[in-house]
């Protein structure tokens, strides 16, 4: 009947009794408190870890980076233990003291009662969200992150907690009891931050196939000619802008490594880890990795799960695209320049001091068809959580929904 | 309740000066898995009275009740209330209805005032309107000293008093109570008469479920019984009642007993806190009779009355109350 039907004014009916409630109980204050003090005790302790003064003159702002990434994993973690508490009570809670019905009786439709409920412990759960941002602002202090990162951060960090109250929402209207709601809201938490983790290793083990990988670069022998080119080029004099041959990359190939192993296809099973929260806030943060022998690399926790969840995605059987990247050819370290250029560095007992720089060439295109580690997997993670949020929000607003047609057993209206 | 604070039209509410239709029932039938709460029940609450449901537990009233105010879906039948058929305008006719449940459930947090208020604007009402509205039936139910107490502080009877006011706050229709005078001393009972039989004057229609049956008899103009989920037909069960429970009392109880043993008609005692005594009659013609040739024999009678009230000896004449 009205189940759909929505305005502004009863969703604010409901939020406002259900803030009331909640800021004339004590018990949210002293829980706030309690958190307050909890999270500087940890902030703290994580600071012990690291060198704070030597962060802070600016030498090593990895330190810093470390701190914040561990502070936002563990306001993350906290957020998704403290969001059940005021969701999965709300509307089984109403249900158990005798006054669901006596609203549902009202104008009020079923998803003003959802929606209303909803915010108000999205908005409850959001202010332990925001009492942590002294410690964060400490982190951003010491220098290191970015504000940028910091907004990053906190947004999805709201959308989590938002994703958390729905599932509370949902099993509040399913249970018959509150205590079955949040034990089965901790589960939900539990199987998306752990469980999922779980499942993902069990089935990568599953996939593992005995195989020889191809490796997209130069043949050996041709390796060989352009090495020797560069010793001839090195060994000759020459002003300080001539430039060095530039590997012959349109001769690469896919080349079958010589040996064969077990291949593990984390290609086909990567989308378990988008469940994760900690991936999602890992992956959003505009974190910078570096690069190293062409190898992408990181120092800090953010970005060690970012680009491990993004190298399950691209997976071991793809080989290594060694055209794309830096590699040796005998004494000499390529480089690819974002111009089209190489820097070709000597190493060894001739050694040149600085690279010198190659010829622009046009690198041909990768033949990698799949996934670069540039590319991010939030958006898959945040899409399928908010898709889990609706099928929630949905079965909340169902339960609401009056007349009621079946009755759960054991059920009464009144 | 005409004298409140009028409801703006943004409330929705038809005026009430025009002719309300009342609840139609017909043949509702309603189950809760293999549980047949409420079977066939039909019956007509007309507006500007107050209809009595009356049966034993379990007989289906409050899930007969849930029906009406739009919160169950009837497995079967027609369902009718303030002019709207429940299955195609089930919305329309829930706003229209003040529906008090038989359990009571607060918030504890929040004051008897906000409580009623937040009723008022969950009926679209503006804030500082519900607000004045909730002020005016506190004070209509007599818990205008407790507005700013928090609901958890409230007596049982305190709290019935608070779930009516909110029941009323929107000024419904067709108000239905599902007991509203359990818990209730009897100055309240009294208050409560008065305030449904307004009600009624108003031009609502009031459905009352009570166990209170010597108050029902004083305030419903009709009343629907049932019995394992099925309306009873009273007329039928009322010509069934052939023989009522007299109590008769003198000043003098052995001359009465004497007189009562000369005229062959049998008799028991009464409560055992006074001398009167009971005797079965067939109607009021034989009470009549009997009372005339009392005080022509000289008997210094000076009490004959009913036992119970009808209600109560139809609802003891239902075979097989309780389930
Ligand atoms: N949600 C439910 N699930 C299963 N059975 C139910 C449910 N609600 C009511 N019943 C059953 O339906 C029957 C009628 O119940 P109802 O509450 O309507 O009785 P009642 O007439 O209001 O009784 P009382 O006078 O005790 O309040 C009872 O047998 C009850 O057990
Ligand atoms: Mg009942």
């Amino acid at each position: 009947m009205n189940t759909w039907s929505i305005s502004l004014s009863g969703i604010s009916t409901v939020l406002s009794l259900e803030l009331k409630q909640r800021i004339r109980s004590k018990k949210t204050f002293i829980a706030l408190g309690v958190w307050f003090v909890f999270m500087g005790g940890i902030t703290w302790l994580i600071s012990q870890f690291f060198d704070v003064e030597r962060s802070i003159s600016g030498g090593e702002p990895q330190l810093s980076r470390w701190l914040f990434a561990m502070i936002t994993m563990f306001v993350m973690g906290m957020c998704l233990l403290v969001a059940p508490v005021f969701s999965a009570s709300s509307i089984v809670s109403d249900r158990e003291h005798g006054v669901l019905a006596t609203l549902q009786a009202t104008k009020l439709s079923a998803v003003e009662i959802a929606a209303g409920k909803l915010i108000s412990s999205w908005l409850v759960s959001l202010a332990f969200v925001v009492a942590t941002i002294p410690y964060i602002a400490y982190a951003v202090w010491l220098g290191g992150v970015t504000l940028w990162q910091v907004c990053v951060v906190t947004m999805v960090v709201f959308v989590e907690v938002a994703l958390i109250c729905t599932i509370g929402l949902g099993w509040s209207a399913i249970a018959s009891r509150a205590i079955i709601s949040t034990v089965f809201t901790y589960l939900s938490v539990a199987f998306m931050t752990i469980i999922t983790l779980i499942i993902f290793a069990a089935a990568t083990a599953m996939t593992q196939t005995y195989e020889q990988v191809s490796d997209w670069r130069l043949p050996d022998s041709v390796a060989r000619r352009y090495t020797a080119e560069l010793n001839t080029w090195f060994a000759e004099q020459h002003s300080d802008n001539a430039a060095p041959p530039a590997p012959p990359l349109n001769e690469c190939v896919w080349v079958q490594r010589d040996y064969a192993y077990n291949v593990t296809h984390t290609e086909y099973t990567w989308w378990l880890l988008l469940l994760d929260p900690f991936v999602i806030v890992a992956d959003a943060t505009p974190t910078s990795s570096f690069r190293y022998d062409g190898m992408a690399l990181a120092d800090d926790p953010l970005t060690v799960i970012k680009l491990a969840v993004r190298s399950t995605r691209i997976g071991e059987s793809a080989g290594e695209d060694r055209c794309g990247t830096a590699q040796w050819y005998g004494d000499y370290y390529v480089q690819p320049r974002a111009d089209g250029t190489f820097a070709i560095q000597r190493y060894g007992p001739h050694g040149s001091e600085s690279p010198s720089i190659s010829e622009a060439t046009i690198i041909p295109e990768s033949p990698f068809g799949g996934y670069n580690i540039d590319d991010p997997v939030w958006p898959w993670g945040m899409a399928s959580n908010l898709l889990i949020a609706a099928v929630f929000f949905r079965l909340a607003v169902k339960r609401l929904a009056v007349p009621y047609g079946v009755l759960p057993t054991g059920q009464r209206v009144a | 309740m005409t004298d409140g604070p009028a409801l703006p039209s943004a409330a929705g509410l038809p005026a009430s000066s025009a002719p309300a239709p009342g609840i139609f029932a017909r043949q509702v039938r309603r189950t809760f898995g293999s549980v047949l709460a409420v079977a066939d029940v039909s019956f007509v609450a007309p507006a500007g009275a107050v209809t009595a449901l009356i049966g034993p537990n379990g007989s289906g009233k409050t899930t007969l009740l849930l029906m009406l105010a739009g919160l169950l879906r009837p497995d079967a039948g027609q369902i009718n209330v303030a002019g709207f058929d429940m299955a195609s305008h089930g919305y329309e006719a829930r706003i229209r209805t003040g529906w008090m449940p038989d359990t009571l459930g607060t918030w504890d947090a929040l004051s008897c005032a906000e409580i009623v208020t937040c009723y008022g604007q969950a009926y679209g009402m503006g804030k500082a309107f519900a607000a004045e509205r909730a002020r005016f039936m506190l004070e209509r139910v007599y818990l205008a000293e407790y507005a700013n107490a928090p609901a958890r502080v409230l007596s049982r009877g305190q709290k019935q008093r608070l779930g009516l006011a909110r029941a009323l706050v929107h000024d419904p229709q067709v108000v239905l109570l599902d007991e509203p005078a359990s818990g209730l001393d009897p100055r309240s009972r009294i208050e409560l008469r008065d305030l449904l039989r307004a009600l009624a004057e108003a031009g609502k229609t009031v459905l009352v479920s009570s166990h209170v049956l010597s108050e029902l008899e004083e305030i419903a103009d009709h009343s629907v019984f049932l019995q394992r989920g099925q309306s009873v037909d009273i007329r039928a069960i009322q010509r069934n009642i052939t023989q009522r429970g007299w109590r008769l009392e003198a000043l003098d109880p052995a001359a009465l007993q004497a007189f009562l043993n000369a005229k062959n008609v049998p008799w028991r005692p009464g409560s055992a806190a006074t001398t009167e005594v009971v005797v079965n009659l067939p109607n009021q013609e034989s009470a009549l009779a009997l009372l005339k040739d009392a005080i022509a024999a000289g008997v210094p009678l000076h009490t004959i009355a009913p036992v119970s009230g009808r209600l109560e000896e139809t609802y003891l004449s239902l075979d097989g109350e309780r389930q």
